[in-house]
């Protein structure tokens, strides 16, 4: 993931609020960036907002950043903190009208239509990710970050661990929990492509 | 006992933390052991599949990314000034403003990108009228395009236009009067026109003032023959005043303007289909209704042709197709040139072109999207289906719609229905463009065990294996025998067979990137079926 080559140097000088850096920075880590946040939220929209709060926050306080090599470590521990800010804020139920939720699907609908090259196929593929991405939102939430953490982003035990601000024990821990459910919920779906193919 | 051992340290085995001593132990067991060695896989699978289902389907489109940045560059160095508690603070016009600028939500930047519009009336209003005082006989204004930083903002109507129909930034373009390089970070609007809006939202503070509280009220002010009617609304609970200072900016030039210009903004929304606004919208919309109870003045055409656009959908959702299709045709006779006439082409192209399968209409209505239209009405995802779709329709014959009739109905139909269409477009029309894709779509068909039986299946490698000569493009050629192959590997259950079909599409094109996935198949199949991993 780009995020982990990011030019300590150009953390610096956004520290030093040079504009230009902080351009640089932000086309360096906007794709990588986005992709971390939306494995969180798994919502498109949500991700967006998601991204622009990060990116606002990242802005705000890189000046803060005491070591500049720890901006990576610093960065994570930004985006968790704000994916679970705005979960918070969403699960506190804001009044959403009914009708509202609707529309915005029909919007959808209506704007992406296009025809794909084989729609069993896509839809098939479409229904799968929401399957298995349901599954693994459903998980609690550190059992979730960890694995996560661990088996997509690839981060080591002890760094997942320091992002997590928690044992490596239990980072351990809540990856095979969660790893163990997934084999749960998900073991009947893998069996299924099984038989279909790779 | 020794299964219940292992599959405890499974996942260390997998994660790569065990000693070598009980790796070896591992491999052992599981290569003696099925069951365990199903669990592995299980799991390596899964977690390719969370690997596969983390990744988001697209990326954010260019202009998000400019527009994010541009909101967040105004945060940069303000983590001290901005550290104490806002609403400890005073209110005042500056102090709404900063926080305006400076609100990290999008929606925000929206109603900011608004007021830019807004502050762009009142300016122009104010210095429309004081040139009209200066020389009467001025009635008509020409748009201003290259003049010193500023200069754009003396010519009202044009910016009506340039401002509805702008992009956050081109509306900074349009404010500073500056081609502003993207990505710059550069704040939207310079100090002088800064202090313009400063003067605007005082003044526009006051008035509010005066009114809070009172319902829908009309002031026509009598001080000034030249100086607009004053519009105060009740607001939506959520939109108060110091929150939202454009709506009473906006209030003072009086509801058509600012009805057309909201009614722009919205299908600006509505077209960048960024669902998130949505619940912006829906606030503007009540602020107009309210604008227009207050006023009793509505811009009745406009709303008409709105609300023939929203039956449109609505038919649309309904699958009542035709009627949608009419009134798409009605929008785009009767607002030439506008967004939503463009939305109304583009969406009766796609009906035509999904739905009802008129590819003449279609093709027309594809094309003047195209040519009717200014290029930032149409996104770059718009644009990548039109272009697609045109291409798709040109190349089948004009005159000759039938295999792409046929594809669209087997694309609609049951996967027993499907296949006889396909074939029929293969024997048929063997020169089309969607030989390739027919192809595809019959054996994905095929491969549904539930609809096609297996006989089918099989009578498919024939006619493949008979097809396949009849044409002299190898990549053709080699599709069907890929194609072939999969039938063989999925349908029939006959992995040695497979991987003799699978060889034959190497021989045939060793260089091309099918023969590639064929020999990938070919080591996977040998490895399942020799039993090693």
């Amino acid at each position: 993931m780009s995020l982990n080559e990011i030019d300590p140097r150009i953390i610096k000088r956004c520290r030093e609020g040079e504009r230009a850096a902080f351009e640089e920075l932000y086309g360096e880590i906007k794709d990588g960036l986005f992709r971390w946040i939306f494995s969180l939220m798994r919502d498109f929209d949500e991700a967006e907002d998601v991204f622009q709060e990060c990116t606002v926050r990242i802005f705000r306080h890189i000046g803060s950043l005491q070591e500049v090599t720890r901006f990576q470590h610093w960065l994570y521990r930004l985006v968790i903190n704000q994916c679970n800010t705005h979960r918070s804020r969403k699960s506190r139920g804001r009044y959403i009208p009914l009708d509202e939720s609707i529309e915005v699907k029909e919007e959808d609908y209506v704007f992406h239509t296009s025809i794909p090259e084989n729609p069993r196929r896509a839809l098939m593929r479409k229904e799968l990710m929401q399957y298995i991405n349901n599954h693994i939102s459903h998980l609690p939430p550190k059992q979730r970050l960890a694995v996560l953490l661990f088996d997509v982003e690839g981060f080591s035990i002890k760094e997942v661990a320091e992002q997590m601000d928690c044992s490596e024990g239990a980072v351990k821990f809540n990856i095979h929990e969660a790893r163990k459910k997934l084999r749960d919920s998900l073991g009947p779906l893998v069996i299924q492509l099984r038989k279909i193919g790779d | 006992m020794e299964c219940q051992k292992i599959q405890i340290l499974l996942d260390d085995y997998f994660d790569g933390s065990l000693s070598r001593e009980e790796e070896n132990a591992v491999e052992e067991h599981l290569l003696n052991c099925k069951e365990c060695r199903t669990r592995y896989e299980d799991m390596e699978a899964i977690i390719a599949l969370m690997h596969h289902a983390s990744k988001p389907p697209r990326l954010p489109s260019r202009e998000f990314f400019e527009e994010v940045f541009s909101v967040a560059g105004n945060f940069i160095g303000t983590e001290k000034s901005n550290s104490s508690s806002a609403k400890t603070r005073r209110f005042s016009p500056v102090s709404l403003i900063r926080e305006f600028w400076r609100s990290p939500s999008l929606s925000m930047s929206l109603v900011r990108a608004s007021a830019f519009m807004i502050l762009g009336f009142v300016i122009a209003a104010t210095s429309y009228y004081s040139r009209r005082l200066a020389d009467p006989l001025e009635t008509t204004s020409v748009p201003v395009e290259t003049a010193e930083s500023g200069a754009c903002l003396s010519t009202p109507v044009p910016l009506y236009y340039r401002f509805a129909q702008a992009t956050p930034v081109s509306l900074a373009e349009a404010l500073t009067g500056e081609k502003s390089p993207p990505m710059t970070g550069a704040p939207l609007i310079d100090k002088s026109h800064k202090s313009s809006l400063e003067a605007a939202l005082e003044e526009a503070e006051k008035i509010q003032k005066e009114k809070t509280g009172s319902m829908a009220s009309v002031s026509k002010s009598t001080s000034g023959e030249e100086e607009a009617p004053v519009y105060t609304v009740p607001l939506p609970p959520d939109m108060t005043s110091r929150e939202n200072p454009l709506v009473v900016v906006a209030a003072r030039n009086g509801p058509i303007d600012i009805m057309e210009t909201i009614q722009r903004l919205k299908m600006n929304l509505y077209l960048s289909g960024e669902s998130r606004f949505i619940p912006e919208i829906h606030k503007i919309e009540s602020f107009i209704a309210d604008i227009a109870a207050a006023t009793d003045k509505t811009d009745t055409r406009y709303l008409s042709t709105l609300k023939t656009f929203q039956e449109a959908e609505q038919c649309l959702v309904e699958k009542k197709y035709l009627c949608s299709l009419q009134n798409y045709e009605i929008v785009a006779a009767e607002s030439p040139g506008s967004l939503m006439s463009f939305l109304a082409q583009f969406q009766g192209a796609n009906v035509n072109y999904e739905e009802v399968g008129d590819y003449q209409a279609a093709l027309g209505y594809y094309q003047r999207c195209l040519e009717q239209y200014p290029s930032h009405y149409i996104s770059e995802e718009k644009k990548e289906i039109i272009l697609d779709r045109i291409d798709i329709l040109t190349k089948n014959s004009m005159d000759n719609w039938e295999p792409l009739r046929l594809y669209f109905q087997a694309q609609k139909s049951s996967s027993s229905d499907a296949i006889p269409l396909l074939i029929e477009l293969i024997q048929k029309y063997p020169g089309s463009s969607l030989i390739r894709e027919a192809i595809s779509m019959i054996t994905a068909n095929a491969l549904n065990e539930e609809e096609v039986e297996r006989a089918t299946a099989e009578e498919l490698i024939g006619f493949f294996q008979q097809y396949r000569e009849k044409f002299e493009d190898t990549q053709i050629r080699q599709l069907f025998q890929y194609k072939t192959a999969e039938l063989f590997q999925h349908r029939l259950m006959n992995p040695p067979q497979a991987i003799l079909e699978y060889s034959k599409v190497v021989e045939i094109d060793p260089e091309s990137s099918l023969a590639k996935k064929a020999k990938e198949k070919i080591h996977s199949l040998y490895r399942r079926t020799v039993g090693i991993r």
